[in-house]
């Protein structure tokens, strides 16, 4: 999917540009997509985690945008802009597993499954208030969707390394010339 | 429902039938020697509309009715299950036409596997009279067609789907079956062959390892429309965990619902991490980055992707291939771009750039150090481009 993953590189490739630059802070505007996560200054001073912390999250913003309208997309990007946007998607009952399991199941089985049920649930964004085969469906888009950002954060990654490599390279290289010319 | 069927109990089959159907087949045959002598023809109503049915009842037929029969020959059969049988007195009042509707003949299933499934819900009818007998009943409520009824979301039951009244069919139609029981003479044998029944479609319905659910009651066990859904919704979500089980690699051979649940919950662990990992490798990489290579690429790219795009991420992509590329080389031209791209950002985030242009610090917009912006000799290009670069 060509789309999704050049949204994710181009916000991507975005952030890591802003990380050179002093930019004034800005205010969350909730109501639109504002990618405001950026709004945090980041020069080539700010330590090493800092600045992958905020990789990271324009890393997941790049994630939620590449998925729009699916409701885990939506929860992680309130999670990232520190909103309140419960409104927007109808939200779903919670739900028990008891479903899930045949009644053939004794009540330890679906203990069990329960409990992983549970487990996905926090794992996944907005998985909390998700019934049961919901949650299931958010689960396989989800991982659909991380599955490419993997991949393309790889290829960035890749792509910047070289690009470094090369530049050290010619820097070098003219470092020599000048040296040379003197 | 077609009055006339192909005559010959056995005969008129494709080849394909197992021992079990031709057997109920045969049974057909002795039921309808049997209504020779007995002469039992209950008043006949017309034949059920879907052709759907007419297979079901076939199959749940046969023992049914001829126990029916053989237990109370005279019994004029309650209008829910008259139906079924009427379909079968058909077929018995016209012994030439007997046997499968023809309906279900020539569609009838070649596929081995859904031949012996339907072979063995043939022998669960034998069984099974309760459910047979409302079978028919479900041939009043003959307009809506199980098939939405049916379980399988899923693609794999589609080739197998298309016959009527095959297997997906069935459950549902037993599920609706249920829910408009009438309670048969042999109630108790009912419930007995039921419960034998039920046990072996529950092995069955493990065994298979299909996409799709057979929903069949359990012994005790409430037919209501509640439980009814209830066991639908499972269905749904089983059908949705074999998805999952396709996402996750490794995951099919997994069986059992828990050790399932714990790989997939392990993937998507990983994959989280595997994000993060990669985020701190790129914040190493990155102290300051030189995207003097990367503008031909991004622009062709932004350019593709952007006509494709909705308006937010048009935006988004268009502020982002403004920045990236604004690094080295190329300034000029940059600019133009860039100023071409403002005005169409401009279009899409109206509202953000009063805000914005308020507070924006003029000393923030020429950073000597920047990669990103190429002096404009514009101001204004410079504040858009600034502002955009805060605004997202």
């Amino acid at each position: 999917m060509l789309d999704p993953t050049a949204l994710s590189l181009f916000l991507f490739s975005f952030h890591t540009q802003t990380n050179t630059n002093p930019t004034p802070p800005m205010e969350n505007q909730g109501n639109d997509k504002t990618l405001s996560f950026v709004k945090t200054s980041a020069t080539t001073n700010a330590s090493f985690l800092e600045r992958g912390r905020r990789i990271k999250m324009a890393a997941e913003m790049g994630l939620a945008e590449s998925s729009r309208g699916r409701h885990w997309s939506r929860a992680l990007e309130d999670r990232l802009l520190r909103r309140k946007g419960d409104s927007a998607c109808g939200c779903q009952k919670e739900d028990l597993v008891q479903d899930l399991v045949g009644e053939e199941a004794g009540d330890d089985e679906v203990m069990e499954i329960a409990r992983r049920v549970r487990a996905l649930q926090k794992i996944v964004p907005g998985g909390e208030d998700l019934a049961t085969d919901r949650l299931f469906e958010e689960t396989a888009d989800y991982i659909g969707a991380l599955q490419r950002q993997v991949n393309v954060m790889r290829a960035l990654t890749s792509l910047l390394d070289r690009l470094e490599k090369e530049r050290r390279f010619f820097l070098s290289v003219k470092k020599e010339k000048r040296l040379m010319g003197e | 429902m077609e009055p006339t069927r192909s005559s010959g109990a056995g005969s008129g089959n494709s080849g394909t039938y197992t021992p079990e159907i031709a057997e109920s087949l045969r049974f057909e045959e002795e039921i309808q020697s049997l209504m020779r002598e007995n002469t039992v023809h209950p008043s006949l109503e017309p034949p059920p509309a879907t052709g759907g049915s007419s297979f079901t009842a076939l199959l749940g037929l046969p023992a049914n009715q001829a126990v029916e029969l053989l237990h109370d020959p005279d019994s004029g059969d309650s209008p829910a299950a008259s139906g079924g049988c009427e379909m079968w007195r058909f077929r018995l009042r016209d012994p030439k036409v007997m046997t499968l509707p023809s309906g279900c003949s020539p569609t009838f299933p070649s596929n081995a596997s859904l031949v012996e499934r339907a072979a063995r819900f043939s022998i669960f009818a034998a069984e099974d009279s309760p459910e047979a007998a409302s079978v028919p009943s479900h041939t009043h409520s003959s307009d809506h067609s199980p098939k939405p009824k049916a379980e399988p979301p899923d693609s794999d039951s589609q080739p197998i789907c298309p016959i009527p009244g095959e297997r997906p069919q069935r459950p549902a139609k037993r599920k609706e079956a249920e829910k408009g029981i009438k309670v048969k003479g042999p109630a108790k044998k009912g419930r007995s062959a039921e419960e034998g029944s039920a046990k072996v479609a529950e092995d069955n319905t493990g065994g298979d390892k299909l996409p799709y659910v057979h929903v069949r009651a359990r012994r005790g066990q409430a037919t209501d429309s509640h439980s009814l859904a209830e066991r639908a919704r499972r269905g749904k979500i089983n059908a949705r965990m074999k998805l999952l089980q396709e996402l996750v690699p490794g995951c099919s051979k997994i069986s059992g619902t828990a050790l399932v649940l714990d790989e997939i919950i392990n993937h998507v662990q990983s994959l989280q991490r595997q994000v993060e990992l990669l985020s701190m490798r790129l914040a190493a990489v990155n102290p300051r980055i030189d995207f003097s290579g990367v503008d031909s690429f991004l622009s062709a790219e932004c350019g593709r992707v952007a006509v494709g795009n909705g308006r937010g991420g048009v935006g988004m992509e268009q502020s982002a291939w403004m920045e990236a590329p604004a690094v080295n080389g190329g300034r000029r031209q940059q600019q133009q771009l860039q100023q071409q791209q403002i005005w169409h950002v401009d279009s899409v985030h109206p509202h953000q750039m009063p805000s914005v242009w308020e507070r924006d610090d003029p000393s923030h917009l020429f950073n000597p150090g920047s990669s990103l912006l190429g002096y404009e000799p514009a101001n204004s290009a410079s504040l858009h481009i600034n502002q955009l670069k805060t605004e997202l």
